[in-house]
């Protein structure tokens, strides 16, 4: 899972070429990725792993890496599986 | 990019360029979009370096080799493969003061704008001094963006500093923007539109201001925020919990509350929308890139009065998470762009070092920006030095030079106050410095002449005596009371009366009554006016409350206290007057409040006097003006009328009350001429006679009580002659009649409302926000005001007193009276009244005054009067749990369903008794085909016309037509909404039959769909009557004789063959025939939008029904369900429709099923469903499963909006609806003033429902009794006949029981009857019930004659019963205007399913 979003960011946002992030990169506080690129990874997020991601979850603790991101869905996918 | 060959390529613009494309193209003359900056460079500058870097640069980036071409019209970009341009360079540094010229040169330069044609930028150095230069670059908005700019700006800072350098010169980062044309253009293409619906916007009236049409002049206005303040806002943005994903997210966030509050708080507008432009560059690459990616869309937040800013930073945070989420390259539209008047661009721009030089960077202004911008706020720290720069560009066209500066220090109190105070509610922020507010509280309260008052108006009335005895003092008819006369006549009552009490008059008007008034006046002691009509109860209420001690009356009356009848032979020997001071009590006047019990307002001689001498200065200038007195003593505005001739030395004119339920005494005045001067209501303007010839004497109308519209103004003015003067006195009772006035100026005051000025002789008024500060000139805030007149406070209230009479410290005053009404002042003084704060509306979010509603429809030609209101909607669904019959499942929310003990229904039971003897209508299978064939001699290519929906009744009917040898011609209307499974299905039927077969289709449809749904809530009404329409066309052009329906026999039951007809009438099967035939006559004679829009040239006369008849199938046929479905699953290849998620063909059944649902209270397939049971059709439990919906109320918005219903879903949820009651000579189409007042208002302001009335309801005070105003359920809706009660016995037991049959209460004679919602057994019904109260009519002359009126006179016999077999004498009776819906009746006749 996180290799893909690697994959997202590093060829959709960052367009391939220059520097590559990884999954522990604080990617939205150090200004990689800017708040319309947030929307596109929740957009990403939500057609790749087939949820929804609610306004309210779009939060600094979520994003903050691509490894918190990968975490926040496990929990909802698990949540859903459960429910 | 070129192509090998070397042509190069014509691209398209993107979403983006194409907004700006179109906004320069209107006004190709402005620099609109001349993006220019000017960098200061605070080094040397190596010209030679400087010039090849920019050569390099415009190598390398396409945008700066864009040219834009228009071909046919169409504009396209093309990139050319070099660009002829060489940096020029003009030398400043001779002239005395460089900066400045440097400047000089930029402001000229870039007010021209670039030829988008030719090049798309301007790039000029400036050389200051020898280590002090400014770059001069100016592109045209449609080639770049403020980001564009920095990565340009960022390229040609590395590319000089390596060429000066001599260093070779480092790999181009750059983009080509031309990519980008390319991805918008696949993303646009692939996205589907529907993902995003426009989000409708109203414009806030900025400061009151109205202003439509402008130029795109425009100033602008900045503010340093400050490197304090500044980190002050960073810290904030770092508070946990206001924190969001960026800091710049979260800066924009703070930004944007600040100028939500500020928008809100100068418009008082709570639905507000911003234009925000987002930078769109969602990849790395496209970061890089040097174009326009910058689209504006739109930030829509709802405000709340008691909203903080914590509060509404949280609706914020909501807003833009949304707007990020919908934010897509190409997603923004042009037309959204142009509702919003004001935009907030938070910029995140930073420019860097230049050659190692430090740089200042400057946005220049080009002083004029797009015209529907009318405020722009720019947010923007270029050299990232961590202080912030906010820019407001200020359109010059709608803010006034000296409003311009003073926006931005508006707005800076507003942004200091959410620093310090996070959660203050935005209502108590102090807009204002003391500077500002005392030039705002002083123009408003503008010092002026005044002659002193006397200190009572007896005083001021025994000097008249004295001076002029002999002189006319009142009039009533013949009747003459001279001055002397009236001191004699109220010495000898104040004779009679204590002072210092409080004394009733409970008078008709009269001489008597004034001389009373003013007898307990020179008594010493207040009186207090009551009606005498008013109930017991009342009176006795107000006599208890005031504590009065004597009644002075004209008739016996028992109110509880001793009465003294009056009369003027009483002796007045040894009264002397004695000395009344200015505090003592002069009379106590009871309002009712809106809410609770009415409260005794207690005014005192001083505050009278105040009123009256001021008056009397103003109005009759020593004139000794004749005022008509013929309002009630009870209302506060006859004061006037009152008092001021007799202390100015006029004279009165008594106008008794008129006999009339209401008091049009009104009237009499102005037909009578006779005095110089008139003081009435608004409401009173539209009892004037319309037309006034010859030279009037009454010269001077006084307007008080209620909101003034000029379009009333305007009127009144011509009725009387134009030369009248027209004073708009504003004031509540608690300030004594009026302490504001303002003088109509036709010129000046040309929409909406008439102002109601500035503050009379000494009285102060101040418009004051929540927490009691004084407010901008055009912000809304409520009226308050002070001075003498103020009253002394409720009688027996003290607490309520304390309430609405305070001290406000923030004015200086001890003593405000809080009017509750709201207004803004003008940059001159003057003041406008918004409305009662009570009467302000919230309509789909967007808050209106009805005032304002008031003023727009009224400014229309041919309306005289109108008034609106927010009405509940009324349903018939009743209350309580539902229960369903035992038998059929008809719902008890069905109307006028009854049940017995044993649960089954009323329509059941009665089906019982007469099933049987109704089989007389059915006729035998047989006879079919012989009927059918018997039109062949007609020489039609086709025996009959069948009706095919696609469903099961009618695929089967067309098949047992082909099965029986008939030349069949089907037909369906695609309505739009047809299923497309139903449609295979009609596709698939038709060929294996081989039968011919007709798609119509009209443009017309939404717009009968729209009307189907105002007429009937449903949709199905409208979308047949297209049908016949359309296949009665057909049938007479080909020459078919005869049109099939499918019509069920539970339809047939349900609408043709009630109870009374075989139980009461005892008819045959013609009879029913018959009256089929003219229901069906009638029906096409409405004037519905299927009449408006369709050509029915074919019903013009009746003669039509001669020529085509109609058929219905299962009259001859009876088949059960098994059986239908088991024919069909053999003989057509038939599937069931499964996309409509029901038994039904038509995707749109569901917004008709919602609506009625919400509209009416219950399922519009209740009753149509329990025949189906009742013939066996259906079941019971599957009856009860369809009519359980589960309805996608979005795709019922969807729909709705899609045909274009005016109002949206909301309106009906909200079970509210805004309706607009006008006086006009004749009925104007609502489509006509629906538009009328979109020109004037935001489109959620616009009346859902307009209904014409003879007149407007007025209370005995002459203001608008809204209480009396009809209810304008969904049957009245559409009756826009004004309201005529019962003249005669007859009408009166007609009226009776068509509302007991209809079901619909306040019928007046002159309503149609299908507009009430009648059909043809409802007629039956009727017919029987009439003939049981001994009325005799047929139901083809109730058909004929369509109202009460009409069918009265036929039952009396006045008028002949239109028997005219053609129908001919009774068709020019039937008025348009009353000849409405009468869709109810087929729809009943006909079916709503297949």
């Amino acid at each position: 899972m996180e290799h893909a979003i690697v994959r997202f960011v590093n060829e959709e946002l960052l367009g391939g070429n220059g520097p590559r992030v990884t999954a522990d990169d604080e990617i939205v506080l150090d200004g990689t990725v800017d708040s319309l690129g947030v929307t596109r990874l929740v957009d990403f997020i939500e057609t790749e792993f087939k949820l929804a991601v609610p306004a309210q979850d779009v939060t600094i603790d979520n994003f903050r890496t691509i490894t918190t991101m990968a975490a926040y869905v496990r929990t909802r996918q698990e949540s859903a599986a459960t429910t | 990019m070129t192509e090998s060959g070397g042509t190069p390529d014509l691209l398209p613009l993107t979403t983006a360029q194409r907004a700006i494309w179109a906004s320069q193209s209107m006004h190709p003359e402005a620099p609109l979009h001349n993006q220019a900056f000017s960098f200061t460079i605070r080094g040397p500058v190596d010209l030679a370096a400087f010039r090849a870097a920019f050569e390099q640069l415009t190598d390398e980036a396409d945008s700066l080799r864009t040219v834009i071409v228009v071909e046919d019209g169409v504009p396209f970009q093309r990139v050319e493969p070099t660009v002829e341009h060489t940096v020029e360079v003009i030398d400043c540094s001779q002239s005395a003061d460089p900066a400045r010229a440097a400047e000089e040169w930029c402001l000229q330069r870039y007010a021209t704008p670039l030829d988008m044609q030719r090049r798309t930028f301007d790039s000029v150095l400036l050389r200051l001094a020898p280590d002090c230069y400014v770059w001069y670059f100016c592109q045209h908005h449609v080639a770049t963006d403020a980001t564009a700019v920095a990565v340009l700006y960022e390229r040609m800072a590395d590319l000089y500093a390596a060429i000066r350098d001599g260093s070779e010169l480092p790999t181009s980062p750059l983009s080509q923007y031309s990519d980008y044309v390319t991805y918008e253009r696949s993303v646009v293409a692939a996205r589907d539109s529907s993902t995003r619906s426009e989000s409708p916007t109203v414009a806030p009236a900025l400061y009151g201001i109205k202003r439509q049409e402008v130029t795109p002049s425009n100033e602008r206005f900045t503010l340093e925020i400050g490197a304090g303040r500044s980190e002050e806002l960073r810290d904030l943005a770092r508070t946990p919990g206001i924190q969001a994903l960026t800091p710049d997210l979260t800066l924009f966030q703070l930004f944007s509350t600040a100028f939500f509050s500020y928008l809100h708080r100068i418009s008082g507008q709570t639905a507000i929308t911003i234009g925000a432009p987002v930078h769109n560059r969602p990849t790395a690459d496209f970061k890089r890139s040097p174009g326009l990616f910058m689209e504006v869309y739109p930030l829509a937040v709802d405000v709340d009065d008691d909203d903080t800013f914590s509060s509404l930073y949280d609706k914020v945070r909501t807003a833009a998470a949304n707007l990020m989420r919908t934010a897509r390259p190409g997603g923004s539209s042009t037309d959204e762009n142009r509702a919003v008047n004001a935009v907030l661009n938070y910029l995140t721009t930073r420019f860097g070092l230049f050659g190692g030089a430090q740089i200042e960077a400057r946005w220049l202004h080009p002083g004029a920006v797009d015209a529907h911008h009318q405020l722009r706020m720019q947010v923007h720290d270029f050299t990232g030095t961590g202080s912030f720069t906010v820019d407001f560009d200020c359109s010059t066209d709608v803010f006034a030079a000296e409003l311009r500066p003073k926006m931005l220090r508006h707005f800076e109190r507003i942004f200091e106050a959410m620093i310090e105070h996070w959660d203050r509610p935005l209502a108590e922020i102090d807009l204002m410095n003391g500077a500002d507010r005392a030039a705002v509280v002083g123009r408003i309260n503008e010092p002026q002449a005044t002659t002193a008052p006397s200190a009572t108006v007896v005083e001021a009335f025994l000097k008249r005596v004295a001076e002029q005895p002999d002189a006319v003092a009142i009039t009533h008819g013949e009747e003459t009371w001279s001055y002397a006369d009236v001191d004699r006549a109220s010495r000898s009552l104040a004779a009679q009366v204590d002072s210092g009490s409080i004394v009733g008059v409970a008078m008709g008007r009269s001489p008597a009554a004034v001389l009373a008034m003013l007898g307990i006046l020179r008594a010493g002691s207040a009186y207090l006016p009551i009606d005498p009509s008013w109930p017991d109860e009342r009176i006795r209420f107000v006599v208890d409350d005031a504590r009065c001690s004597l009644v002075v009356v004209d008739r016996p009356l028992d109110v509880g206290v001793p009465t003294v009848e009056f009369a003027t032979h009483h002796d007045d020997q040894g009264f002397v007057d004695p000395e009344i001071v200015s505090s003592a009590l002069a009379y106590v006047l009871y309002t009712s409040g809106s809410t609770g019990e009415p409260k005794g307002v207690m005014v005192e001689h001083g505050s009278l006097s105040n009123y009256v001498s001021w008056a009397s200065d103003f109005y009759d200038r020593a004139r000794r003006l004749t005022f008509p007195l013929f309002t009630p003593l009870t209302f506060d505005l006859t004061v006037t009328s009152i008092f001021v001739p007799l202390v100015s030395g006029g004279s009165i004119r008594v106008y008794g009350e008129t006999s009339t339920k209401a008091d049009v005494a009104v009237t009499d005045v102005f037909e009578e001429d006779a005095v110089d001067i008139v003081k009435l209501t608004p409401s009173h303007l539209a009892l004037l006679p319309e037309t006034m010839p010859g030279e009037r004497r009454i010269g001077q109308l006084i307007l008080g009580g209620e909101d003034l519209t000029v379009a009333a103004a305007r009127r009144a003015q011509q009725q009387l002659g134009g030369q009248v003067l027209i004073h708009n006195e504003y004031g509540p009772t608690e300030a004594t009649v009026g302490c504001v006035v303002h003088t109509y100026d036709p010129a000046a005051d040309t929409a909406g409302s008439v102002p109601i000025g500035q503050p009379v002789a000494g009285m102060r008024a101040y418009v004051l926000d929540a927490a009691g500060h004084p407010v901008p000139f055009g912000v809304p805030g409520e009226l308050h005001v002070a001075g003498p007149s103020l009253a002394q406070g409720y009688l027996g209230k003290p607490e309520l007193t304390a309430i609405r009479f305070t001290a406000q410290p923030l004015v200086e005053e001890d003593r405000v009276y809080a009017t509750g009404d709201l207004a803004r002042s003008r940059p001159d003084g003057v003041l406008e009244y918004l409305g009662r704060r009570d009467d302000q509306i919230k309509i789909r979010g967007v808050r209106v005054e009805l005032g304002e509603i008031e003023a727009a429809v009224g400014s229309h030609p041919g309306i005289a009067a109108s008034t609106a209101q927010l009405a509940s909607r009324t349903t018939a669904a009743s209350t309580g749990e539902l229960i369903h019959c035992v038998r059929c499942g008809l719902a008890s929310n069905y109307p006028g369903v009854s049940f017995d003990g044993a649960g089954v229904c009323g329509e059941c039971t009665a089906l019982d008794e007469y099933r049987d003897r109704a089989q007389i209508y059915f006729k035998p299978e047989e006879q079919l085909a012989t009927l059918l064939r018997s039109g062949r001699d007609a020489g039609g290519q086709y025996d009959c016309l069948a009706l095919l929906s696609g469903g099961k009744d009618s695929t089967y009917v067309l098949c047992r037509l082909v099965d029986m040898g008939l030349r069949v011609l089907a037909f369906t209307l695609d309505n739009g909404y047809i299923s497309e499974q139903a449609k295979a299905n009609i596709r698939r039927v038709v060929d294996t039959l081989g039968v011919d077969h007709i798609f119509a289709t009209t443009p017309a449809m939404n717009e009968i769909f729209v009307d189907s749904l105002q007429r009937h809530a449903n949709v199905c009404n409208g979308c047949f009557k297209t049908i016949y329409t359309l296949s009665m066309q057909t049938a007479r052009d080909e020459k078919i004789p005869f049109i099939v329906t499918g019509l069920s026999r539970g339809q047939f039951f349900e609408t043709r063959l009630t109870k009374e007809l075989f139980t009461q009438l005892s008819v045959d099967s013609e009879q029913i025939d018959t009256n089929v035939l003219e229901a069906r006559k009638a029906y096409h004679r409405v004037d519905d939008a299927v009449r408006r829009l369709l050509d029915v040239s074919v019903f013009e006369d009746d003669s039509v029904f001669n020529e085509v008849r109609y058929v219905d199938f299962y009259r001859y046929v009876d088949v059960g369900l098994d059986e239908l479905y088991s024919y069909l699953d053999e003989r057509v290849p038939w599937v069931r429709p499964s996309d409509t998620g029901r038994s039904t063909n038509c995707l749109i059944n569901d917004v008709g099923i919602y609506y009625h649902r919400k509209v009416r209270g219950y399922h519009n397939y209740a009753l149509p469903y329990s025949w189906d049971v009742r013939m066996g059709h259906k079941t019971r439990a599957e009856a009860l499963e369809e009519l359980d919906d589960d309805i996608d109320v979005a795709e019922v918005a969807r729909i709705l909006d899609e045909i274009g219903f005016p109002g949206d879903i909301s309106d009906f949820e909200s079970g509210q609806q805004l309706v607009s009651y006008y006086v006009a000579s004749a009925e104007i189409p609502t489509p006509v003033l629906r538009e009328h007042v979109a020109a004037r208002l935001p489109h959620q302001a616009v009346p859902t429902h307009f209904v014409r009335l003879d007149r407007i309801p007025l209370t005995a005070n002459g203001k608008v009794d809204k209480a009396a105003l009809p209810v304008p359920d969904e049957h009245q809706r559409s009756v826009a006949t004004p309201y005529l009660a019962a003249r005669t016995p007859t009408e009166d037991l007609l009226l009776g029981i068509w509302e007991q049959v209809l079901a619909v209460k306040g019928i007046g004679v002159r309503d149609n009857y299908f507009d009430l919602g009648g059909d043809s057994i409802m007629a039956i019904q009727i017919v029987a019930r009439s003939d049981e109260a001994g009325l005799q009519f047929e139901v083809q002359e109730l058909f004929e004659s369509l109202t009460i009126e009409r069918l009265g006179r036929i039952v009396d016999g006045s008028a002949p019963a239109a028997t005219d077999p053609a129908g001919e004498s009774s068709l020019p009776e039937i008025s348009s205007d009353e000849i409405d819906a009468l869709a109810a009746a087929l729809q009943q006749l006909d079916g709503r399913r297949d």
